[in-house]
């Protein structure tokens, strides 16, 4: 046998070929195993803080839950706000509390996904942490992702965040009721939506009152 | 926007994958980012070079390339790059997430995703 020792001061390459951001998407594909063998749906909703995340789910859940049994997993920084309102509709909910972090990534859905009783669930809301950049980078394993925003965030949301909308089944514009006072057009929203991502669907919703909300469980064939 | 954190992240990586070889000194680091990423480059490097100093590493050149997004569209077979919107208005150019040839949403992300320690140069 030949053994070959480097002698001192010999230069090496070591390749690495090392990629960091493969280890989420491998975690999220796991998830989506674990969700299929339970037959869950599950949906992740994205947006800015404020968009109406949350109120989009409230609404969503009190339409289905009579068709479907619904659990959620809700980011936030600290609180249980959102979990709690949502919570009210008899939805089960899991709160992951990311502390700092901005982003929900795909390990703390597998951890919140050994919380949940899935065996009772057939749709799960994930609800994002309010961000329009970050989440985008970290899939989670669901089956449509679906981004919200509003008018209140002026014209210029769609161009700005481009890459939100990579992989985004549905986009809701939401606060259609406040569009005139605003000064900003949903159709021009509509428009830039459809020059990133054609085939994209759109609704264009009131989360207060649950106008649009059936455009938006159509558009996610719920 | 996670250039710190992907910057810890591949100082430990490159900094352990040395020691392993024994090494005496890194002479460079060649590290690949994805087109697609929000991380950025220069934001990055600043952040790598930071957390080496001090160490074996402290003077090892550290490059980055950049991997040009490419898409497959599964509606015509296309293979290729993804494109831009040139328009004034917008400082960067706006990425379209359809297949340049048929126009299709349906494209499936092949490259400009990742963000990889491609090889380190050492000493030893």
């Amino acid at each position: 046998m030949h053994i070959i020792k480097s002698e001192e001061g010999e230069v090496f390459d070591i390749e690495l070929e090392e990629d960091l951001l493969k280890k989420n998407r491998e975690i999220a594909d796991k998830n989506r195993e674990t969700l299929d063998s339970h037959k869950v749906l599950a949906i992740d909703v994205m947006g800015s803080i404020g968009s109406g995340k949350t109120s989009l789910i409230e609404k969503l859940t009190k339409s289905l839950k009579d068709r479907y049994r619904i659990s959620m997993i809700a980011g936030d920084l600290t609180t249980t706000i959102d979990a709690d309102r949502i919570h009210r509709n008899e939805v089960e909910v899991t709160q992951i509390n990311t502390g700092k972090e901005c982003h929900l990534d795909a390990n703390l859905i597998k951890k919140a996904l050994n919380e949940l009783d899935l065996e009772k669930t057939d749709l799960l809301f994930i609800e994002n942490v309010g961000n329009l950049i970050c989440p985008a980078e970290f899939p989670l394993g669901s089956h449509k992702r679906v981004v919200v925003i509003s008018v209140s965030e002026g014209p210029y949301m769609v161009v700005k965040h481009p890459y939100i909308f990579i992989d985004t089944d549905l986009v809701v514009i939401n606060k259609i009721d406040l569009a005139s006072s605003m000064d900003v057009s949903p159709e021009n929203l509509t428009e830039d939506v459809a020059k990133i991502k054609p085939d994209v669907k759109v609704a264009k919703t009131n989360c207060r009152t649950g106008e649009g909300i059936g455009d938006v469980i159509r558009g996610l064939e719920l | 926007m996670h250039e710190f954190s992907t910057a810890v992240a591949i100082t430990e990586n490159v900094l352990n994958s040395a020691k392993r070889a024994r090494a005496k000194k890194i002479l460079s680091i060649r590290l690949e980012i994805g087109g697609l990423t929000l991380l950025n480059a220069e934001q990055v490097k600043f952040w790598v070079m930071e957390g080496l100093k001090e160490t074996i590493g402290a003077e090892s050149r550290v490059k980055i390339e950049n991997i040009n997004p490419e898409i497959l569209c599964k509606n015509c077979g296309y293979i290729g790059d993804l494109h831009f919107m040139d328009d004034p208005t917008y400082h960067l150019s706006l990425p379209l997430f359809t297949c340049p040839q048929c126009n299709s949403s349906k494209i499936e992300i092949k490259k400009g995703k990742e963000c990889v320690i491609r090889d380190i140069q050492i000493l030893k």
